[in-house]
């Protein structure tokens, strides 16, 4: 609970809030105990004081009457009131959401079809009829608050209900032998709470406002008794000559919602995952640079024959205290018409390398602190974003592994490839037209008039994989950088795909830069392979030498436990162990605490990457065939 | 042979898309149609197919998760259908895809396995304990892991506490569905290597569900080809891989990425008939390159190909040659 | 998309049912009878029961609220005891004044909602985005009719400078510059809370779709940051807002009842409030179905709007 309100606190308007909040909840618990006048006393001589008046703090409404009493009282009274119909409106709501949401089927599709017809009204006019119905009054207004916001409630818990009724862990829950009562109640209602939380503290304020309003209208407590909505509504006839009357309660009800919606912020906030992960803040269009390296910026090295060449690229990610060092002092060079692969397990740090040469990284969290990116003779690591831009589909183009995500859904598929030619040239749209699709027809899509005009739903993932190839081809790169471009698909269409790719590149000359955690989709298209673990390329050479003599450790376990088809049964040898988590820093060889061949002096000293034979191997032993 | 312990008779399954008002308007969207299988203790037949082949709803039917429309599962002569979900869940278990989403991230790993034993086989909290020492033992797991969350474990841990839940259970079927994809290939073949083990130990019988053609080669004993809600061919693992009979077997065989092979890529679109409309004859004719009309026009025959391997084709590939 | 509509129209016939049979049932619950508060507290039995068979009062309550669902449909939404004249007349009249408020307060919130968001959450962090971040802080926490009595004391008690009452001056008005100059503060406060509900629904979808993995490929294009922020991010967020959008004019609606009492506008939610006082149920039961038919076209449109901007929604 402390831990929970520290989170909370991290907002510091959040604390705010909760301190305005806890003031005023605390004044209008002790307003009872308070030396105060009588609030319904009517004084009429001394109507219409002012603020700071003798006996009068906050000075006299209309009949005279102490408005600093009146106030406490009326906060208390409308705290209470509020709270009670968030309180009644969650319980009710929250119970049909997640029956509705866990039942599904007829039982869903009545309680929601009741909900929302009640959400076919505009709220006031249901609250209107219901205290039409029952009479003007206090607890009438709170029911008509409490009923019209029941749907709102309902939908938000549905919708969660819903998705987690389908969750694995529900069902994997129910082969366990639990029943339906003791899985709603153990398994969901624990997952659920967190949305009844965020949905009561976002909407309390609401409630507040709500009821109110009704007070204000007349229509919610009877006189004498006063809530901050009658005192208002009271005013309302004095408005014009004695304002403060009407200034003070709103006041009061502005700082109280205020507060709550502060605080609300501050609880959704702590309880939302996607926020400790930094989901929700906006990714700069350009990777940070260190302040370091941009001080720094690496010197211009000697042209060579290399499209690409990298040297010590380091990037990080930095959320908060924590340093998460995905790539470490990774160089390499991609030579013109060659294909280059770099493969490696999850958190390796491929695809942050691959992301990192136009610095895609989405940052925050990312930053790139080390390390130098040229393309022919140009720096892109301390070039503005204008130039950077110039660069990215122009001369380095990606092809992303999800087809689906990857596309945008609301542009026509002939849209998005024209957008990519004009965005860096001038020509007639028709020119561009015709030029998609005869890119369509070069990665063998069999009808391009009506892909061009197609959504991406629309399509099969193999025909959205070869959009995406078409895509990064419209402006001719010098290098196509493509992030597990098949990992999403089936194999035989992976086939295909890898098909069109190995074409297309011999063809046209292309340089690839090919990133895949599966060797046996390397071994297909590769010219030459890189080895990425725990962030390092601990291996480097060409594809069959890297795949027939592997001199790192972590290279041969990987080959000794990818299944090989055509093998029959076999038993597959398991590297044991799990990789290095990114943020330990590193003094030794990464791959030291799960090697087969590990020496004491492995867990003493960093390794460098040194040539052998025709490979480049970062080990101290490495493996030598005899 | 050993004693057959699960018999699924002619099992089908589809999907109502349901939309308007109360559900009117129904369509059906076909998922399994009219599967037969076998399996005999000890065994691990391994369940193949792509996306969208039904390979996961035949699963789940298997553990009663889904009802199938018709048909029957007998799992020890008992008929699923007729058990309550505590005989059920005593009779057969499941491992899903992402073991992490498999474990309520609310509940401590503790938690979450005694749940089968209480659930189960009613069993005391110290008996309790016992049982989960000696699993957790067994799927090689640190002993404070019981008090963690879900979301402080990587895959590979996860899907050895998902397999120890499964254990708990104490059921001798296990459906593993695609239980490695979602793992890197050094864990993946740890936790293959666990399977291995413990169905030694326990006396498992295994139904491993996949879409990697080289996991299913590595680790079963038959296998079951599927295509668009059926089973294609079905036979001895390394048989019907080597040599397949169905143009589809043969087409993923040669798709998968090999070492030190070229590939062989299937040359049209390849995309799978409409659910909502299936074809009438071979739901594969519209890729295969020995299609014929009759292929098109009528419902495709069994034809054995060996003791128990068969394959349903009008054209079975040696039948050509 | 016309058989879209058409089917929508079909599956509104049991909302609209649903509509006037909680409607109806609520009002029922209604103590007394309405024939008493008519005729008043002195009349006769007989003369009760007279009134009461004429107003088919003593018919059940299945039947009374067929004949009432009858006559809706045929346009009759019956007679004002208090006002003397037919509800449906005096709806049409009033509902009038509440469009040119709510219309004109629901444009403003769209736009400037929407904008805000968009700035917000293009320059996340920056003195833009604080700046509106507070603004719609006020904005949510501020109740309406709150606003709308200070507008009052500083506009016209303090600078003289607009009115503060009813929808035209009573003498020599009736232009459009009249009509303006009544419009602009309770329109300004109705609308100012919906622009603080959008403009934070706007920030935190725009934020989520920037995060998305289409937004790189477009940065990976090399498309600029403005056509990013633009074609791509709102293309997406407008999507998700809609809907909002939607529900948001039930808000205005709502908010305009306040309003109405505020600035004397002659609107429908003052009708109903004095309505319920003075217990005219049939005036309250025809203002709430026909605002309520009114908001359920509006969220029709919606919808279509929705599934012309969203070609994923098109196979239903």
């Amino acid at each position: 609970m402390i831990d929970f309100i520290r989170k909370i606190v991290r907002n510091r308007l959040a604390g705010l809030g909760l301190i305005v909040l806890f003031s005023i909840f605390v004044l209008a618990i002790l307003t009872p105990l308070l030396p105060l006048a009588p609030p319904n006393e009517i004084d009429t001589p001394n109507r219409f004081l002012l603020p700071f008046s003798d006996n009068a703090l906050l000075g006299t409404d209309h009949l005279g009457r102490d408005l600093l009493s009146r106030l406490l009282w009326g906060t208390q009274l409308s705290l209470a009131v509020g709270f009670v119909a968030a309180f009644i409106a969650g319980f009710f709501g929250s119970l049909l959401g997640i029956v509705a949401g866990y039942m599904g089927g007829r039982t869903d599709s009545l309680i929601m079809r009741s909900v929302d017809i009640l959400m076919a009204f505009p709220y006031i006019l249901l609250a209107l009829a219901i205290v039409a119905a029952l009479g003007p009054g206090l607890l009438n207004a709170l029911i008509a608050v409490a009923v019209v916001n029941i749907p709102f409630f309902a939908r938000n818990v549905r919708g969660v209900a819903v998705t987690l009724a389908q969750a694995d862990f529900i069902q994997s829950a129910r082969l366990s032998g639990r029943s339906n009562i003791s899985i709603l109640v153990f398994e969901l209602l624990p997952n659920v709470a967190s949305v009844i939380i965020i949905a009561f503290s976002t909407t309390v304020g609401w409630m507040i406002l709500e009821t109110a309003g009704l007070s204000f209208l007349g229509l919610g407590s009877q006189p004498p008794q006063a809530d901050l909505g009658s005192m208002l509504g009271e005013a309302r006839a004095a408005l014009i000559t004695n304002p403060h009357t009407s200034i003070i309660p709103g006041i009061m009800i502005f700082l109280i919602v205020m507060g709550i919606n502060l605080l609300g912020d501050g609880i959704r906030d702590a309880l939302d995952p996607r926020l400790a992960k930094g989901q929700l803040e906006k990714p700069s269009p350009l990777t940070r640079v260190s302040d370091s390296l941009r001080k720094s910026p690496p010197i211009a090295g000697t042209a060579n024959n290399a499209v690409m060449e990298i040297n010590h690229l380091s990037t990080n990610f930095e959320v908060g205290e924590v340093v998460n060092k995905a790539v470490r002092d990774v160089s390499f060079s991609i030579n013109s018409g060659e294909c280059l692969g770099l493969v490696g397990e999850s958190g390796s740090g491929k695809s942050v390398t691959a992301l990192s040469l136009t610095r895609l990284v989405a940052s925050p969290p990312g930053v790139v602190v080390s390390g130098s990116v040229r393309i022919s003779d140009q720096e892109l690591i301390n070039l503005p974003y204008e130039s950077v831009r110039a660069i990215r589909g122009r001369r380095v183009a990606y092809i992303f592994q999800d087809p689906l995500t990857s596309l945008h859904p609301l542009h026509r598929i002939g849209q998005q490839l024209t957008e990519a030619m004009s965005t860096h040239s001038r020509g007639a749209n028709s020119v561009f037209i015709d030029r998609a699709k005869h890119l369509l027809g070069e990665v063998r899509i069999p009808n391009p008039e009506r892909v061009m005009e197609a959504y991406p739903h629309q399509l099969s993932g193999g025909m959205r994989q070869r959009i995406g190839i078409a895509m990064a081809l419209a402006n001719d790169p010098d290098l196509i950088i493509a992030d597990e471009p098949t990992t999403a698909l089936d194999v035989t269409v992976q086939a295909q795909i890898l098909a069109i790719l190995n074409d297309l590149r011999q063809q046209r000359g292309l340089s690839v830069l090919f990133i895949s955690h599966d060797l046996n989709v390397m071994a297909q298209i590769c010219d030459r392979v890189a080895v990425m673990y725990a962030g390092e390329i601990v291996e480097m050479g060409r594809t069959l030498d890297i795949l027939e003599h592997p001199k790192h450790p972590y290279t041969v376990g990987l080959l000794a436990c990818s299944p090989q088809i055509g093998q029959g049964r076999q038993n597959l040898q398991p590297i044991a162990g799990m990789p290095l988590a990114g943020h330990e820093s590193l003094n030794a060889c990464a791959f030291a605490n799960r090697c087969s061949r590990v020496q004491p002096v492995c867990q003493k000293q960093l390794v460098e990457i040194v040539d052998m034979d025709s490979q480049s191997v970062r080990c101290l032993f490495p493996v030598v065939e005899s | 042979m050993t004693k057959q312990i699960l018999e699924v008779r002619n099992i089908s399954k589809a999907f109502p898309i349901s939309r308007g008002w109360f559900g009117f308007n129904k369509q059906q969207l076909r998922a399994v149609r009219a599967i037969s299988l076998s399996v005999h203790k000890g065994q691990t037949l391994g369940v193949i197919g792509e996306s969208g082949c039904g390979k996961t709803t035949l699963a789940r039917m298997l553990v009663g998760l889904q009802l199938p429309d018709a048909g029957e599962i007998i799992i020890n002569d008992q008929n699923l259908q007729r058990l309550d979900p505590v005989q059920r869940g005593r009779a057969i278990q499941y491992v899903f895809q992402d073991p992490i989403s498999s474990l309520n991230p609310r509940m401590t790993v503790g938690r979450s396995l005694e749940t089968p034993l209480r659930c189960l086989h009613n069993l005391t909290s110290a008996q309790r304990k016992a049982a989960i020492a000696e699993i957790i033992h067994a799927v090689k797991l640190p002993v404070d892991s019981l008090a963690r969350y879900p979301h402080e474990f990587s895959g590979g841990q996860a899907q050895r506490i998902s397999i120890a839940r499964a254990l708990l259970a104490q059921s001798p079927l296990i459906v593993l569905d695609e239980p490695v994809s979602a793992l890197d290939v050094s864990v993946q073949a740890q936790i293959i290597e666990l399977l291995t083990e413990i169905k030694q130990e326990f006396d498992l019988t295994y139904i491993f569900i996949s879409h990697d053609l080289a996991v299913i080669e590595a680790f079963c004993d038959q296998v079951a080809v599927m295509y668009f809600g059926e089973i294609v061919e079905y036979g001895d693992c390394s048989q019907v891989l080597m040599e397949p009979r169905h143009p589809y077997t043969r087409l993923l065989a040669s798709s998968a990425p090999q070492i030190g092979k070229s590939l062989i890529a299937e040359s049209g679109i390849g995309q799978l008939p409409d659910p909502l409309d299936p074809p009438e004859g071979c739901s594969f004719a519209a890729r295969c390159p020995y299609s014929t009309n009759e292929c098109i026009q009528l419902q495709t025959p069994r034809q054995m190909t060996g003791n128990s391997n068969y394959v349903i084709c009008h054209h079975p590939i040696a039948n050509q040659e | 998309m016309l058989r879209y509509i058409v089917r929508r129209l079909i599956s509104m016939i049991p909302v609209f049912i649903g509509i006037t049979a909680i409607v109806f049932l609520i009002m029922s619950l209604i103590p007394g009878d309405p024939a008493t508060a008519i005729l008043g507290s002195y009349a006769t039995p007989e003369n009760v029961a007279n009134l009461n068979a004429k107003l088919g009062l003593d018919k059940p309550l299945v039947q009374r609220y067929l004949i009432w669902l009858g006559n809706l449909a045929q346009g009759d939404f019956g007679r004002s005891f208090s006002l003397n004249r037919p509800v449906l007349d005096e709806i049409l009249e009033r509902f009038n004044a509440t469009l040119v408020l709510s219309g004109t307060a629901y444009l403003l919130c769209s736009f400037f909602g929407i904008l805000a968001g968009l700035i917000s959450a293009a320059r996340q962090y920056e003195i833009s985005d604080k700046l509106i971040t507070f603004t719609v802080l006020i904005g949510i926490s501020v109740p309406s009719f709150f606003l709308g009595m200070m507008l009052i004391v500083f506009f016209t008690v303090q600078l003289r400078w607009l009115p503060a009452s009813g929808m035209f001056a009573i003498y020599g008005g009736g232009d459009f510059v009249d009509l303006l100059r009544h419009l602009i503060m309770p329109a300004f406060a109705l609308s100012f809370v919906a622009t603080g509900v959008i403009a934070r629904l706007s920030r935190s979808t725009m934020l989520e779709v920037l995060r998305l993995e289409y937004i790189r490929t477009a940065r990976a294009k090399g498309v600029k940051e403005f056509r990013v922020i633009t074609r791509h991010a709102f293309r997406s967020a407008i999507v998700t807002i809609l809907p909002v959008l939607g529900l948001q004019a039930g808000f205005v609606l709502s908010g305009s009842v306040y309003i109405e009492i505020v600035f004397q506008w002659p609107g429908i939610g003052r009708m109903l409030v004095d309505a319920i006082l003075t217990r005219d149920i049939l005036l309250v039961q025809g203002g709430v179905v026909f605002v309520a038919f009114c908001y359920v076209f509006f969220n029709l449109a919606v919808d279509v709007l929705q599934l012309w901007l969203d070609p994923r929604i098109t196979r239903r």
